[in-house]
C-alpha cells in the first residue's frame, strides 16, 4: 500500500531523497575526511618505525647537549633506543634542474641513519644511497614535481641526484622542516644535532617527554616534536575541511527537517479524505500511521544510504593528496562513517516524520466529509482587513494568512542567505590574507624580507640595505631563539615561537592589549599563551631563554597570531643581550620608501644580494604557512557556498511546488473568475520576493554583527580575540542579489504547474 | 428580435481515457440569447456540464467554434480567455468553489482586481450585492464559517461582481437542502427579471421550471427545446407539468 504512494507522489519522493542524499553525502564525507588519516598514519608509523619524539636542542650546534639529552633519555624505562643525528639546516637556495629554485620551504640535510630511516616507506626508487644521491619526501616530490633522476643543486656547488622518494609521518607537510636524506653529510663544519627517541611499544611521545621532565626538574633543553603531535598537525587541513563540511551538513539536516515537515503536512492535507475513509473502514490510527511511516521511512533510508555511498566521491577528492603523499592508493572505507551518519540522519528524519504523523489521530472523518476546513480564530481576527488582488496584495495575503509557511520560507531563506554571505565574505577575506599576512601571523608590516644565508656577512648586508636609496628603514629580526615557559605536568610542549626585533618603535605590528616591548624587561605574548599562563598585561611572567636561563619579564602586551597556533612571544634583541643569551639576527624587515613597489626593488636588487642571502616579498615568504591556513578553507568554502544556494533553491522549489499543488483548486478558481496563469505566477514570485527581501534585510545586519564573532569563536583555540572585517559592499550586493535571483528562478521552475492546471478540474471532486 | 450572446458552430469535445476516445459533445450547433434564462437538462453523462464549460470558455473544444457576442473565443490565448472570463462571464459552481482563505467580502471582490472602477466603488458594489443576498452580517467570515446556502449566494455575488454578459450556473442547487435551494433559485429568477442572461445546467425539475427556455441534451446532441417564457410563481405547477411531459417524451 505504502509503495504505491511513491508513484503517486513522485516529485515529493524525489525531493526527500535528494535533500537527504546531499545531507548524508556531506555528513559522511566530513566524518571520513576527519578520520580518514587515522588508520593510514597508524600503519605508516608502524611500518616506518619512526622515532616517537624528535628533539631539536636549543643549542643545536653543540653535540654535548644532544649527547646529554640522549643519556638522560636512555635512563627512562619506556625508552628503547636513542640516536643523535648530525644534520645541516639549509639556508642555501636549492635549484632543481630545469625547474627553478625552491622557495619558502625549510630543509634539513639528513645523513642516512639505519634506525631512523631503515624502515621508511619507499614509494619510488631505492633506499640504497651512494655519494651524490638523495631521497626526498613524496610531499616535496608532488608539490615541486621532482622526479627520480632530477638533480638538486645546492648553492655551495654540491649536487644530489634524486634516487628515491620516501614517506614517513614526520615528512608529510612542507610547512615544517623537510628532510632530504643523503649518504653522509658533507657540511661537517656547520652541523646541528637532533635527538631521535624510540620508545617501547605502548608509550606515547608525550609520556616520554613528561617522564623526561619529571626526571630532570622539568627541564628539557630542546624542542620536542612528538610523533602524535606531528601526525595531528599533518591532519589539520583535512580536519578543517571536514569540520566545515560537517557544519554544512548539520545546517542542511536542520533545513531538511523543515522541508520534510512541510511535505508531510502537505501530504496529510491532500490525503485527509483518504485517511478519513480508512478510519471509516475501521483502520486504527497506528495502522494508518504505519502506512505513512513505511512510505517516508523508505524514502529517508534510500536518500541517506545513497548519499553515504556517494560520499566517497567528495571524501576522495579532499584526501587524495594526503594519500598520494603517503603512497596509499585506496582511501579509507566509508562503511563505519556511513553507518554512523545514516543512523543519525535516519533517526532525526524519522522523528520529524513521526511527530507530524501523530496528527492523523486528530482527523475526524465526519468533519472531513462535511468539508469543514479548520481555520484558526487568529485568522478571523485578521479577517476585517480587506486586501486587493494585485500580485503584491495576494502575496501579502499569503504571507499574513499562512504564517507557518511564511515562517518556514523565512527560516530557509535566512539560513541559506547567511551561508552565502558567510562564504562570500570569508572568500573575499581569505583573498586579502596574502596582503595582510603580517596581521594574521603577528609579524610587522614590512615590504621585503631579507634572510641571511651567510651569517658572517649579515651586519654588513643590513648596513648596505639601509643605504639603498629605495629603502626607508631596515629592522633586524630573528626567530631562531629558544624560549620556553615553565613546565607543568601534562602540558606537553613548553616551547614558544619567538619574534626578536631590534626595535618595535614605529612598526605596524598590532596588539590586542597593551603594546609591544619598548624596554629590555618586557615581553609581549600571544593571548592564547597569556591565558594559559593565567597572566594579564601588567603581570610578570617567568620564561626560560635557551632552555635553562630563567628570566622574569613584564607582560606589556598581548597579540593574536596563527603563527605556531598562537604559541608565540615578542622580545627585544636587547633583552637577550642583557641576559647574555647568545643569538644572532639572521633576518631583516626592509621598509621601502613611499611609491616603491616590492617587485621593482626585488627586480633591481635580488641578484646583488644573492651571495649574502635571499630577498623575498613578504607575501611570498609566508605563502606556505598561509596556504596551510587558507588553502583548506578556500577549498571547502566554494562547495559550501554552492551547496547553500542549491539547498535554498531546492527548498524554495519544494515549498512553492507543494504550495501550488495544495492550492491547485484555489488557483483553478482564480482562473475561473478571470485571473491569468501569469497573474498567479507573478503572485508566487512576489510572495517569495517579499519573503526573501525580508529575510535578507534581517540576515545582512545579523551577519555583519555575527560574522566577526563567529570567526573569533572559531579561532579562539589559537587565541584570536578580534577578527577585523572590512565588508566589500560589491561582494555583499552581488552575493545577495545572486541569492535573490536563484530564489526567483526557483519560483519560476516550481510554478510551471500553474500553466497546466485545467479549470475543468473544478467540476470533478 | 432576440440578440444572440453565445453561438456555437459544430462543436465537439472528446476525452481520451485508457486509449479509448469518448465523444461527449458531437457537432453541436446552438444559440443562446440575451436576457434568456436557458436551462440545459439531460441525463447523467449526456454532456450538459461539459457543454456549459465549453460555452463559458472554461474548457477548450476539440473542434468547432464558439462565439461570444460574435467574437470567436475558441483558440484565444490563455490571457485573452482570462479577460473574457473576467469581464463577460460569471460562473456559479455546484460545489461553490469559494476561495477558502478569503473572507466572504474578499471572495466577492476577487474578480474585480483589474477593473478600472475606483476601489471604493468596487467595495460599494460588492457590499450592495452582499446586502441584496442578505449576507451583510457574514461579510468578514471565511467560507468554512458559512452555511451551504450562504456559500452559494456568495458565489452568485462573486459571479455578478463584474456585471457579466452571461451568468453560468452548474447545478447551483445540487449541494443544497430544499430551503437553501429555493432561496438560490429565487435569486436567479430575480436576476433574470432584472435582465441578466443566465445559462444553468440542472437535473432538478424545480430548478428547471425557473428557466425561460429548456434545452434537452442526449449523448452530446440537442434532443429538443422547450420555450417556457418568464417564470411566475403562480404558474409554477403548470410549468412543472409541461416540463414533465416534455422530459417524459424524451424518456428522461
Amino acid at each position: 500500500m505504502w509503495f504505491k504512494k511513491i508513484r503517486k507522489k513522485k516529485i515529493q519522493s524525489i525531493f526527500i531523497v535528494l535533500i537527504l542524499m546531499v545531507c548524508s553525502m556531506l555528513m559522511t564525507s566530513s566524518f571520513v575526511i576527519i578520520t580518514a588519516g587515522d588508520t593510514p598514519y597508524k600503519e605508516l608509523s608502524g611500518e616506518c618505525r619512526s622515532p616517537i619524539v624528535k628533539i631539536y636542542p636549543f643549542q643545536s650546534n653543540d653535540p654535548a647537549i644532544a649527547e646529554q639529552i640522549k643519556e638522560n633519555m636512555e635512563k627512562l624505562d619506556m625508552v628503547e633506543h636513542v640516536e643523535v643525528i648530525p644534520y645541516h639546516y639549509m639556508l642555501e637556495r636549492i635549484q632543481i634542474d630545469g625547474k627553478g629554485s625552491m622557495e619558502g620551504y625549510f630543509f634539513d640535510l639528513m645523513p642516512w641513519n639505519d634506525k631512523t630511516y631503515g624502515s621508511i616507506r619507499i614509494l619510488e626508487g631505492s633506499r640504497e644511497l651512494k655519494e651524490g644521491q638523495c631521497l626526498i619526501s613524496a610531499v616535496l616530490s608532488n608539490s615541486e614535481e621532482i622526479r627520480l633522476g632530477d638533480t638538486l643543486n645546492m648553492e655551495n656547488g654540491i649536487s644530489y641526484q634524486v634516487t628515491g622518494i620516501y614517506t614517513d609521518p614526520y615528512n608529510m607537510n612542507l610547512s615544517f622542516d623537510s628532510e632530504i636524506i643523503v649518504k653522509e653529510n658533507p657540511r661537517s663544519e656547520d652541523l646541528k644535532y637532533q635527538v631521535h627517541v624510540f620508545a617501547k611499544e605502548g608509550s606515547s611521545g608525550n609520556e616520554v617527554i613528561d617522564a623526561y621532565r619529571e626526571q630532570n626538574d622539568g627541564i628539557l633543553e630542546g624542542r620536542a616534536i612528538t610523533l602524535e603531535a606531528r601526525i595531528q598537525n599533518n591532519q589539520i587541513t583535512e580536519r578543517i575541511i571536514g569540520g566545515i563540511l560537517l557544519g554544512i551538513s548539520v545546517v542542511i539536516l536542520l533545513i531538511s527537517g523543515i522541508m520534510i515537515r512541510y511535505m508531510i503536512k502537505s501530504t496529510l492535507a491532500s490525503e485527509k479524505k483518504t485517511i478519513a475513509i480508512y478510519k471509516m473502514l475501521g483502520y486504527k490510527n497506528g495502522r494508518i500511521i504505519s502506512i505513512y511511516l513505511k512510505f517516508y521511512g523508505f524514502l529517508v533510508v534510500m536518500g541517506t544510504v545513497l548519499g553515504s555511498c556517494l560520499s566517497k566521491m567528495i571524501s576522495d577528492s579532499f584526501t587524495k593528496n594526503t594519500f598520494r603523499n603517503m603512497g596509499v592508493t585506496s582511501s579509507s572505507s566509508i562503511v563505519s562513517a556511513g553507518i554512523l551518519c545514516s543512523g543519525i540522519i535516519i533517526a532525526y528524519a524519522m522523528i520529524c516524520v513521526y511527530l507530524l504523523l501523530r496528527v492523523v489521530g486528530n482527523i475526524r472523518p465526519m468533519e472531513v466529509f462535511r468539508n469543514e476546513a479548520a481555520y484558526s480564530g487568529k485568522k478571523q481576527r485578521n479577517a476585517g482587513k480587506v486586501l486587493g488582488f494585485s500580485p503584491i496584495h495576494m502575496a501579502m495575503r499569503m504571507i499574513f494568512r499562512d504564517k507557518k509557511n511564511t515562517c518556514m520560507l523565512v527560516i530557509t531563506c535566512i539560513m541559506a542567505a547567511y551561508c552565502v554571505n558567510f562564504a562570500a565574505t570569508a572568500m573575499g577575506l581569505l583573498g586579502t590574507f596574502e596582503e595582510s599576512n603580517y596581521y594574521w601571523l603577528g609579524f610587522d608590516k614590512h615590504d621585503v624580507s631579507f634572510s641571511s644565508t651567510d651569517l658572517k656577512t649579515y651586519e654588513k648586508t643590513v648596513e648596505k640595505l639601509q643605504k639603498e636609496e629605495e629603502v626607508e628603514k631596515v629592522i633586524k629580526t630573528t626567530t631562531r631563539v629558544a624560549v620556553s615557559v615553565p613546565w607543568v605536568k601534562g602540558m606537553g610542549d613548553t616551547i614558544l615561537s619567538v619574534m626578536v626585533y631590534d626595535t618595535y618603535e614605529n612598526l605596524d605590528m598590532p596588539v590586542i592589549q597593551g603594546r609591544n616591548p619598548a624596554h629590555s624587561d618586557e615581553i609581549a605574548m600571544g593571548s592564547l599563551m597569556a591565558e594559559k599562563m593565567n597572566k594579564q598585561v601588567g603581570d610578570y611572567v617567568d620564561i626560560y631563554l635557551n632552555g635553562n636561563q630563567k628570566v622574569t619579564l613584564l607582560l606589556c602586551g598581548t597579540y593574536q597570531s596563527f603563527y605556531d597556533m598562537g604559541k608565540s612571544c615578542r622580545l627585544l634583541g636587547k633583552t637577550l643581550e642583557e641576559k647574555d643569551v647568545s643569538f644572532q639576527y639572521e633576518e631583516a624587515s626592509v621598509y621601502l620608501k613611499e611609491g616603491i613597489e616590492p617587485e621593482e626593488f626585488l627586480k633591481d636588487h635580488e641578484k646583488e644580494y644573492e651571495s649574502d642571502g635571499k630577498l623575498i616579498d613578504r607575501a611570498e615568504k609566508y605563502a606556505n604557512i598561509l596556504d596551510m591556513i587558507t588553502g583548506p578553507q578556500m577549498l571547502a568554502i566554494r562547495p559550501f557556498m554552492i551547496m547553500a544556494i542549491l539547498l535554498g533553491a531546492l527548498n524554495i522549489i519544494a515549498i512553492v511546488y507543494l504550495k501550488n499543488m495544495d492550492n491547485r483548486k484555489t488557483q483553478s478558481i482564480y482562473k475561473a473568475i478571470g485571473y491569468s496563469s501569469g497573474h498567479l505566477l507573478k503572485t508566487n514570485i512576489t510572495y517569495v520576493f517579499l519573503i526573501a527581501l525580508f529575510s535578507l534585510s534581517i540576515t545582512i545586519p545579523i551577519f555583519i554583527v555575527a560574522f566577526p564573532k563567529t570567526m573569533v569563536l572559531a579561532l579562539s583555540m589559537m587565541g584570536f580575540r578580534e577578527y577585523p572585517v572590512s565588508y566589500d559592499i560589491t561582494v555583499v550586493i552581488i552575493s545577495n542579489l545572486g541569492t535573490l535571483a536563484v530564489y526567483l528562478l526557483s519560483v519560476l521552475f516550481a510554478s510551471k504547474s500553474l500553466y497546466d492546471n485545467p479549470i475543468s478540474e473544478l467540476t470533478s471532486e | 428580435m432576440k440578440t444572440c450572446v453565445i453561438e456555437t458552430e459544430k462543436i465537439c469535445k472528446s476525452f481520451v481515457s485508457d486509449g479509448e476516445v469518448n465523444n461527449v459533445i458531437k457537432n453541436l450547433d446552438m444559440k443562446l440569447y440575451q436576457e434568456d434564462f436557458t436551462v440545459i437538462m439531460g441525463s447523467s453523462g449526456s454532456g450538459k456540464s461539459t457543454l456549459l464549460y465549453l460555452l463559458s470558455g472554461m474548457d477548450k473544444v476539440t473542434s468547432g467554434k464558439v462565439y461570444l457576442k460574435e467574437q470567436e473565443i475558441t483558440g484565444l490565448k490563455e490571457s485573452a480567455m482570462a479577460d473574457i472570463r473576467k469581464d463577460s462571464i460569471g460562473f456559479v459552481f455546484q460545489n461553490m468553489n469559494l476561495i477558502p482563505d478569503l473572507t466572504l467580502l474578499e471572495n466577492v471582490l476577487s474578480p474585480s482586481y483589474q477593473s478600472k472602477i475606483k476601489k471604493e466603488e468596487k467595495k460599494k458594489r460588492a457590499e450592495m450585492l452582499i446586502e441584496k443576498m442578505e449576507l451583510s452580517a457574514h461579510k468578514n467570515k471565511f467560507p468554512n464559517q458559512l452555511s451551504g446556502g450562504q456559500k452559494q449566494r456568495t458565489a452568485i455575488c462573486r459571479a455578478l461582481m463584474n456585471q457579466p454578459e452571461v451568468l453560468f450556473a452548474d447545478e447551483p442547487t445540487g449541494a443544497l437542502n430544499s430551503n437553501a435551494g429555493k432561496g438560490v433559485l429565487d435569486t436567479f429568477t430575480k436576476l433574470h427579471e432584472d435582465g441578466q442572461s443566465i445559462v444553468m445546467v440542472t437535473h432538478d425539475l424545480k430548478a428547471a421550471v425557473r428557466g425561460s427556455r429548456v434545452i434537452f441534451l442526449r449523448d452530446g446532441r440537442i434532443d429538443g427545446e422547450l420555450e417556457q417564457g418568464s417564470f411566475r410563481q403562480k404558474e409554477e405547477e403548470a410549468r412543472e407539468r409541461m416540463l414533465y411531459e416534455f422530459l417524459k417524451e424524451r424518456n428522461w
